[in-house]
């Protein structure tokens, strides 16, 4: 077998246009995530009893069902209950409603990790309870929680291939249609692959850089 | 007069009982240390002064007030825990800056001389820049009773603050203790440190089983233990 370069740059910019697609549905999913996240932590952290439960059944269910579910359901269903969004949008919201349950639970964990004497200490000074938590254990859990976000946000990056499946023109999708247009297979799955790697290679990048900021 | 007042304190945890119908007092100013055996409940009732615990029932005030405010109540106790429990991304300056300039609205030029004086009292003048993590036991035991003296507190508990110390490193965190004691602060210290308990404090209380078995001066304590299950302890402890 041949490797066809002539294909192979052919259909590249094709590619390199949803690249841009599948970085715009990521960041923006991302960004919803980094402000969800926080708010679903704190409240199951701070919250009175209701809202606690309230936030831990709505992760439990979303970490329960696979993210071409919640995909479907925002771009089939909720239409129906009156709120009609784009494919591209539908996407960004159920990636980053997906993306802030997993960093939310990553949150949390990482802050109870910190053990009861870091608390009491805290609240032994006079601290109030929502203070103890904002002031003195989410600097501390801030390096516990970045190494394994960003997992997380690589896995968010993956995950956007899935809105080929509501026609978001991303990376997965561009790159079936072009194999079923061509036949050219092996020429256009090495792209692809090259492109994540390089997307999900620079926020790994950056994510580093913040580690060594963070514990330096 | 009277600083602290506790009445009849009773604290379960599922079948245990761990405070079971405990009075005691304490005098501005006075020195208490508390001995006894380990679930004799000694940690729990002074957990119940600052609420760290809820007692299940009874009273407690504070400056003859009823704590309604758990914050401010908390402003006015310090504590000293068995572990330090240092903030540990912070330096020593910061753990003793940290509640004056969160919570009593210092400005971080205040709250930093207030900490150096501190770490100077407790004889960590040089190490004001010291992560934790870089300092001893005994070093990080003084951080932690200066964060609790920068809240100016009217009473320090101490919760067995030598009992994860290596026994060279004792002696430099009971002599901070036993200097606080003679400048007047109320002290209530739960230890097994006799030394201490007879070189410092103005009284001695023992528990067993969730109750004040005995409560006496050092002289006496000692000397003429009023209770056959404290002339036990005492053999137990003093003994090797």
């Amino acid at each position: 077998m041949s490797f066809d370069w002539i294909a192979f740059f052919e259909y590249l910019p094709r590619l390199i246009r949803a690249s841009g697609v599948t970085l715009q549905v990521s960041l923006l999913s991302l960004g919803l995530a980094c402000v969800l996240a926080p708010i679903l932590a704190l409240s199951r952290l701070l919250g009175p009893t209701l809202l606690r439960s309230a936030v831990q059944a709505f992760i439990e269910l979303i970490r329960g069902l696979p993210p071409l579910v919640v995909i479907a359901f925002c771009y089939f269903a909720l239409p129906k209950l009156g709120l009609v969004l784009s494919g591209f949008w539908c996407g960004v919201l159920a990636l980053g409603v997906v993306g802030a349950v997993y960093a939310a639970e990553i949150i949390r964990s990482a802050i109870e990790s910190l053990g009861k004497g870091q608390l009491e200490a805290a609240l032994a000074l006079g601290f109030a309870r929502w203070q103890a938590v904002l002031d003195i254990l989410l600097p501390q859990a801030l390096r516990r929680i970045l190494p394994p976000l960003t997992n997380e946000f690589a896995n968010l990056i993956k995950a956007s291939s899935l809105l080929s499946v509501i026609s978001v023109h991303e990376i997965s999708q561009v790159g079936q249609s072009l194999i079923f247009e061509t036949f050219v297979v092996i020429e256009i799955l090495v792209q692809m692959a090259i492109l994540y790697l390089i997307i999900i290679g620079t926020v790994t990048f950056i994510s580093r850089r913040l580690e060594k900021g963070l514990s330096s | 007069m009277t600083l602290l007042a506790a009445n009849n304190l009773f604290k379960r945890f599922g079948s245990f009982t761990a405070l079971d119908g405990v009075d005691l007092d304490l005098d501005r100013g006075e020195r208490l240390v508390i001995c006894g055996p380990s679930g004799s409940g000694k940690s729990t009732l002074i957990r119940c002064i600052n609420r760290l615990e809820e007692p299940d029932s009874g009273t407690i005030t504070i400056e003859g007030l009823p704590a309604t405010d758990l914050q401010s109540l908390r402003r006015r106790v310090g504590m000293v825990f068995q572990q330090f429990n240092l903030f540990p991304n912070l330096t020593a300056r910061e753990n003793v800056a940290i509640g004056p300039r969160k919570l009593l609205g210092l400005s971080r030029a205040e709250a930093d001389a207030r900490a150096e004086a501190l770490l100077d009292r407790v004889q960590l003048a040089g190490h004001a820049d010291k992560l934790p993590s870089r300092l001893s036991g005994g070093q990080q035991q003084r951080v932690a009773i200066a964060r609790a003296l920068a809240m100016e507190p009217v009473l320090m508990l101490f919760d067995e603050p030598t009992s994860a110390l290596d026994p060279e490193m004792i002696r430099e965190v009971l002599d901070v203790m036993v200097e606080l004691g003679e400048g007047g602060m109320s002290m209530i210290v739960v230890t097994h440190e006799m030394g201490f308990a007879r070189r410092a404090a103005d009284r001695i209380c023992f528990m067993d089983q969730g109750r004040i078995v005995a409560m006496a001066p050092p002289q006496q304590f000692f000397e003429a233990p009023p209770h056959p299950r404290l002339v036990r302890f005492l053999e137990n402890i003093l003994g090797h």
